[in-house]
């Protein structure tokens, strides 16, 4: 698959679709673990992606210190 | 000739007093020897027509006063067309005739008259509307360029530019002279001249100064004139005049811009106009820099919380996504260790239920064994005997058949409570 470009909002929207289908238990026991994965991957690629957002602002600030 | 010598020891004779008379200048001459020659009229009331006139005289030894004395006390000359009060003796001449000599003036007098004729030009000049009209013009913020109306020779002209361009302040001021006669009859025109030469130029003058150097002696008739000062009254750049004199005012100081009394106050004037300038510029530009400053210094404090503001705003987002992810984290795992639980469970239910119904059903074999087992145990010796049954036993086996037996055989049989040892004597057979 093509590296499409990271969506914060989607990712977290994906996550919580995959919560909600655990929650309804309507997974397939072979797709749950796969679906968790995806969970914890997308989460992990959100906190780094506020990381890195913190950084940045924060290599912002540093550029027009007052 | 005698009669004359009559006439001349009869006016002596009759006029011994001296006589205090008003009357007017219509010629004035000084002669070579410091004689002062005059003609006396007197003009009919309300007309110009004269009727009475004579010749006077004023000797030398009284003139040399009373010339600087005249002068200082009217600020003009002895002239045409003045009124004078003056003491005089009559005297006749067989040769020259009448005359009256001069002993005494009172400037006064002139003053006075000076001042009526002064007042009258100035009620013309108000009536003719013109008389504010250069008062009018705004100073100008910086006089710098200026026209200077003088007579090149007025030791007050000097003065003037010395002091206006070796000033304490360093200001610059770009003069242009423009020579006039600055007393005597020539003087209105050529002043007026001077004036008409300024506007010619084109140059932006900034305004003009009118200086007349001299001491208090000098004539400033002149500047009385209705002409001039009309004319000045109406001079498109504001006048700056300094004609060098004490007494009250002349109708030129009056119509002029601003009047100072002499050439130095003239450039003291102008200095102070700069300088005043000069420290309103400065007042302001420490004003503005402050003001600039502190306007700075907001915007900055502004700009500051703002940015502080943004900083925490951004980091409160960034903790509340942190927040999020991690909720979402321990629900990830929640969730999916409640779903592997369940699923674990429901395993287990129906293992254990695989159990249950597997032990059941070995309970109920059991329970068959145990049915079978005591349906067996009904049959055991030991029972069979104690409900009356008794057992045979030969060389301690169980005889179970006649055939194992024969007469004569020791047997012992087992009952409830004890044993019988017997010997067989007989043996039968059953059929069937």
């Amino acid at each position: 698959m093509a590296e499409k470009k990271f969506l914060y909002n989607a990712a977290m929207q994906e996550v919580e679709q995959i919560l909600a289908s655990l929650e309804k238990n309507n997974l397939d026991v072979d797709e749950m673990s796969q679906k968790v994965k995806r969970a914890a991957e997308l989460l992990q690629a959100c906190k780094q992606k506020l990381y890195q957002v913190d950084t940045e602002i924060q290599a912002v600030f540093e550029n027009v210190k007052i | 000739m005698e009669l004359n010598q009559m006439v001349r020891n009869e006016i002596r004779k009759e006029f011994t007093d001296m006589y205090w008379i008003r009357a007017e200048v219509s010629e004035c001459k000084e002669h070579y020897s410091g004689h002062c020659y005059i003609e006396l009229i007197q003009k009919r009331e309300g007309s110009d027509a004269i009727c009475a006139k004579a010749r006077a005289t004023i000797w030398a030894n009284i003139w040399g006063s009373m010339k600087p004395f005249f002068e200082e006390q009217t600020g003009t000359f002895l002239q045409a067309g003045q009124k004078v009060l003056v003491e005089v003796s009559v005297e006749f001449h067989e040769l020259y005739g009448f005359n009256l000599v001069i002993r005494n003036i009172d400037p006064a007098y002139t003053m006075g008259d000076l001042s009526l004729r002064r007042q009258e030009i100035i009620r013309q000049l108000t009536a003719d509307g013109v008389i504010d009209l250069n008062k009018e013009l705004p100073w100008p913020l910086l006089p710098q360029r200026l026209a200077i109306v003088s007579s090149p020779t007025a030791a007050g002209y000097e003065d003037f530019m010395d002091q206006l361009h070796n000033n304490a302040y360093g200001f610059v001021f770009y003069t242009a002279f423009f020579p006039a006669i600055m007393q005597g009859e020539s003087a209105e025109i050529s002043i007026i001249n001077a004036l008409n030469q300024i506007v010619e130029t084109g140059v932006g003058f900034d305004l003009v100064v009118i200086i007349r150097g001299g001491g208090a002696s000098a004539d400033l008739n002149c500047f009385d004139r209705y002409d001039l000062c009309y004319y000045c009254a109406q001079y498109p750049l504001p006048i700056l005049s300094g004609i060098g004199h004490d007494r009250d005012s002349t109708v030129l100081d009056r119509v002029s811009n601003t009047s100072v009394k002499t050439p130095t106050a003239a450039a003291e004037f102008l200095l102070s106009s700069l300088s005043q300038e000069a420290f309103r510029l400065d007042t302001d530009a420490e004003k503005l820099k402050v003001t600039t400053q502190k306007i700075l210094e907001t915007r900055l404090q502004q700009l500051k919380n703002n940015s502080d503001r943004l900083r925490l705003n951004i980091r409160e987002r960034i903790h509340t996504a942190e927040l999020l992810i991690e909720r979402r984290e321990a629900d990830l795992l929640n969730t999916s260790k409640r779903v592997v639980l369940k699923k674990s469970q429901w395993i287990e239910m129906q293992y254990s239920n695989l159990q249950f119904r597997a032990s059941s059903g070995i309970g109920q074999l059991k329970h068959q064994t145990e049915m079978m087992e005591k349906t067996l145990t009904g049959f055991s010796p030991d029972i069979l005997i104690q409900r009356g049954f008794s057992l045979t036993l030969h060389n301690g086996k169980i005889v179970k058949s006649i055939h194992d037996l024969s007469v004569g055989f020791e047997i012992c049989t087992h009952l409830r409570d004890g044993k019988i040892y017997s010997t067989i004597d007989k043996t039968e057979i059953k059929n069937g």
